[in-house]
């Protein structure tokens, strides 16, 4: 009988937890006037989509046990840099849909760089992406000090527009997230990155090519960061130096409570992604009552705490399977 | 239960009655009544998962117990409040399987770490802290500068030092020794357990209780032995009147001991032609050059006390070390190894001997710690994985190698050691080396489990490919191998061939000991 409890609360921890949270708020909202309906529901999900990006990134490199700082100035630098070649370096090579196709590609490279000197130099990760951290947002303030107010349309398409009344920035999220669980779920590279996180020396003995897949973790997440970024510049129409600046905080928020542990190896994708959610609607709920700002960032230092504490209580349930 | 001692002779160092320790879901420690003295050196012996590790946490206070009594040194002990700082002051001291120090600190300071030599105020005392350093290291058999730091340090000496605080630093009457002896040599562990005895006799108001896995150790240094058996104490032996058989009856209980013998491991087999060959691999310090080759359906044993050099021989085959000199040739062509996995692609599997840290992928199901090496092998074009196919694989593997488990998707570390090392050998077979190199196969393995892996290597793994096989046990080599190389001091010593005069324990552990 206490196996069957015992199993039961293991199955709520490390699955279904996020989801009765977001069950709880859901009915709590519903009794908010403005919350219940489609186009609040779809502002939220709208919303929702660059934070979604930046929460994958992160989940993948704490997934191998590492940490990326600086993905909050990824999400501002990509699309800074690809902006400011389209508009002012390069206005006639660079048309607005190269410029759409090239953000996601600096992220990639900026997280393949961050990756690669922390891996093969073995340096803290969290030291190495303090100072990109830095340092891209540096540029952004260089490069933009102003801020940008008029974009092409075709630059903010993705982030602003709506096919059959739903934002497309959700369906890029949706799309993002569906690729990634194919690779986490069905593909190899998946299943090496679960193996990295959890015992990284059994992983090279057992023949994964450790680094390399390291470092395309960082890579995915700039990447993805990245792609929060040009959907944020969309929805926002603008980009400005301080854009996304602090969100990092709110990105780690996301991932903890998707029950993404910070020792490596251990999270799924359903989590964050659920996670996600239900920070957009504890934010969307907040605006409707009509919470002061000082208050909102209160509720989401609690929201953590408690996140913190579960995830704690979920990681001594594992490690009591192992004792037993 | 069964006292074949009159446990009152001495005085009594520690009583334990009904001790329980209950987990969600599993019972770890069932009901225990043990009696230890003063003045002896008591065994604890008992399969994996026996309970044995977790009775000496309950002791040492580290975990609290379910219900039940324990009384130290004629003290009875609060068990719900219970916890190491008491255990301390009770003069209890647990060491550890694996020592537990802070790496950067020196030896000094890890020694003294908590209790320093006090000059009033607070201020320590550096220099006398280095002297007894240096004393209690000169006691255990080590010369060491007391300011180098810990992690320098080979496990060995840790373990060595660990012992040596608890005995003559924390002074403890009641030390237990949580299988200390696995991480040790052979020479150390005589110097240790030689030492146990001694001690014991200069200061009879002190015990030992030495967890081990060796019968023959029990036997040798041991004055009484409790057995466990699934979570239980079975039986309290008077070592001086039981012998080696009727101890290793009672650790198993209705298993019946398959012995390992000759008879099984084979005729010599035809010599096939040689496909890898070493020639005059030298990595310093410890591998000063040696030369072997291994043919195709060939065991051959690489035997050798610590430091010897084997470990860095296999190491530098798969990939995990650089070699200063020597070359690989595999069907006569020159190879590079520069990385394990290098070594895969070269068609060489390997087992690691610290399976916990080297092998297994905790938190993972036995599906994907069967294939991680070899999910390329089952993609679609896309680098999708065919998860039918992969669990149908891994069932395959569970029925040759008789894992015992639920269901594929099992987490592997619901498994015992001894499961767990089937399933790691199903992964190595997966990938169709045409080398297995296995570095202690049955290291943590329980006694019934090994039987089964030994008659694996030899007949399921020696067949299409060559095996080199680590082993601490002469017995096991003589068992399963076809030759036996001897590493002494970072040479080969001498080959034992099977088939020939010499090919026995005797003569094995002799080599093995360069006398």
């Amino acid at each position: 009988m206490s196996a069957h409890v015992h199993r039961l609360s293991r199955l709520l921890f490390e699955r279904h937890l996020i989801w009765l949270l977001l069950a709880i708020l859901v009915l709590f909202g519903v009794s908010i006037r403005g919350f219940a309906t489609a186009q609040n529901l779809l502002n939220v999900m709208w919303a929702a989509a660059p934070l979604g990006c930046m929460v994958l990134g992160l989940f993948l490199v704490l997934l191998i046990k590492e940490v990326d700082l600086s993905l909050e100035s990824t999400f501002a630098f990509s699309p800074t840099l690809a902006i400011v070649a389209m508009l002012n370096w390069l206005p006639g090579l660079i048309p607005p849909i190269v410029a759409v196709i090239l953000t996601p590609l600096i992220g990639l490279c900026v997280g393949a760089l961050a990756g690669a000197f922390a891996v093969k130099l073995r340096v803290n990760a969290f030291l190495v992406t303090l100072a990109t951290l830095l340092l891209m947002r540096g540029a952004v303030v260089y490069l933009i000090p102003e801020g940008v107010y008029y974009l092409p349309p075709e630059y903010t398409y993705l982030g602003e527009q709506r096919w059959l009344g739903i934002p497309i920035a959700i369906f890029v999220w949706l799309l993002l997230y569906f690729i990634a669980w194919v690779i986490m779920e069905r593909h190899r590279i998946g299943k090496e990155i679960y193996a990295i996180g959890n015992n990284e020396e059994a992983a090279l003995l057992a023949g994964v090519k450790v680094q390399r897949t390291k470092i395309l973790c960082f890579a995915i997440a700039g990447f993805a960061a990245a792609v929060g970024g040009l959907l944020e510049v969309g929805r926002l129409q603008s980009v400005v130096a301080d854009l996304g600046e602090g969100s990092i905080l709110m990105v780690f928020a996301g991932t903890i409570l998707g029950g993404t542990s910070l020792s490596g190896g251990i999270g799924r994708l359903s989590g964050v992604f659920g996670a996600v959610i239900v920070i957009a609607i504890i934010e969307n709920i907040m605006n409707l009552i009509g919470i002061e700002p000082s208050i909102r960032q209160m509720v989401f230092g609690g929201v953590l705490l408690i996140a913190i504490y579960l995830a704690s209580l979920q990681d001594r349930f594992a490690t009591r399977v192992d004792k037993a | 239960m069964q006292h074949l001692a009159d446990p009152t002779v001495g005085g009594i160092s520690y009583r334990l009655t009904g001790l329980t320790k209950r987990f969600p879901g599993v019972v770890a420690v069932s009901d225990v009544d043990l009696t230890v003295r003063r003045g002896e050196v008591h065994g604890i012996i008992g399969r994996n998962g026996a309970g044995k590790s977790v009775l000496m946490s309950l002791i040492s206070g580290m975990a609290r117990a379910t219900s039940g009594g324990i009384e130290i040194n004629d003290e009875t002990v609060d068990v719900a409040g219970y916890n190491p700082i008491r255990a301390h002051a009770l003069g209890v001291s647990l060491v550890p399987q694996e020592p537990k120090f802070a790496g950067r600190l020196s030896v000094a300071d890890n020694l003294f770490m908590g209790r320093p030599i006090d000059r009033g105020l607070g201020f320590v005392d550096r220099g006398a802290m280095r002297e007894k350093a240096k004393a209690v290291a000169a006691e255990v058999g080590l010369a060491i500068d007391p300011d180098e730091p810990m992690v320098r340090l080979p496990i060995e000496s840790q373990q060595l030092l660990a012992f040596g605080k608890a005995q003559f630093i924390d002074e403890a009457r009641v030390i237990l020794l949580d299988e200390i002896t696995a991480s040790l040599s052979r020479e150390r562990k005589q110097m240790l357990l030689a030492l146990l005895r001694r001690l014991v006799k200069a200061a009879p108001e002190r015990s030992y209780t030495l967890i081990s896995h060796h019968v023959n150790e029990i036997m040798e240094f041991c004055d009484r032995v409790t057995v466990m058996r699934d979570s239980k104490a079975v039986a309290t032996l008077d070592v001086a009147r039981t012998t080696a058989a009727e101890l290793a009856n009672w650790i198993v209980g209705d298993i019946p001991v398959t012995r390992i013998d000759a008879s099984h491991g084979a005729t010599q087999r035809p010599a096939s032609q040689p496909f890898i060959s070493i020639k005059d691999l030298a990595s310093a310090p410890g591998l000063a050059g040696v030369s072997f080759d291994v043919a195709l359906g060939e065991v051959v044993g690489l035997a050798g006390l610590d430091g010897s050099g084997k470990e860095e021989a296999v190491e530098a085959l798969f990939g995990m070390r650089r070699p200063d000199a020597g070359a690989i040739a595999i069907d006569g062509e020159a190879v590079d190894i520069a990385s394990p996995a290098h070594a895969i692609r070269h068609g060489i599997g390997f087992l690691p001997k610290h399976r916990e840290r080297q092998a297994v992928i905790p938190g993972r199901s036995i599906v994907e710690n069967t294939l991680i090496s070899s999910y390329r092998s089952i993609s679609t074009a896309l680098g999708l994985i065919d998860e039918p196919r992969a669990a149908a694989i891994t069932r395959e593997k569970m029925q040759e190698f008789k894992v015992k488990a639920a269901s594929p998707f099992t987490g592997i570390t619901e498994l015992s050691g001894g499961n767990k090392q089937k399933v790691l050998i199903g992964r190595l077979t997966l990938s169709s080396p045409r080398l297995f190199i296995l570095n202690e196969p049955t290291r943590g393995v329980d006694l019934a489990t090994k039987p089964e892996i030994l008659r694996a290597i030899r007949e399921e793994l020696a067949v299409k490919s060559g095996v080199i096989m680590l082993s601490e046990s002469e017995d096991e080599l003589i068992a399963v191998c076809d030759r036996i190389i001897v590493f002494f001091r970072g040479k080969i010593a001498g080959v034992l061939a099977r088939g020939t005069l010499g090919f026995t324990v005797a003569t094995l552990y002799k080599a093995i000991q360069g006398v």
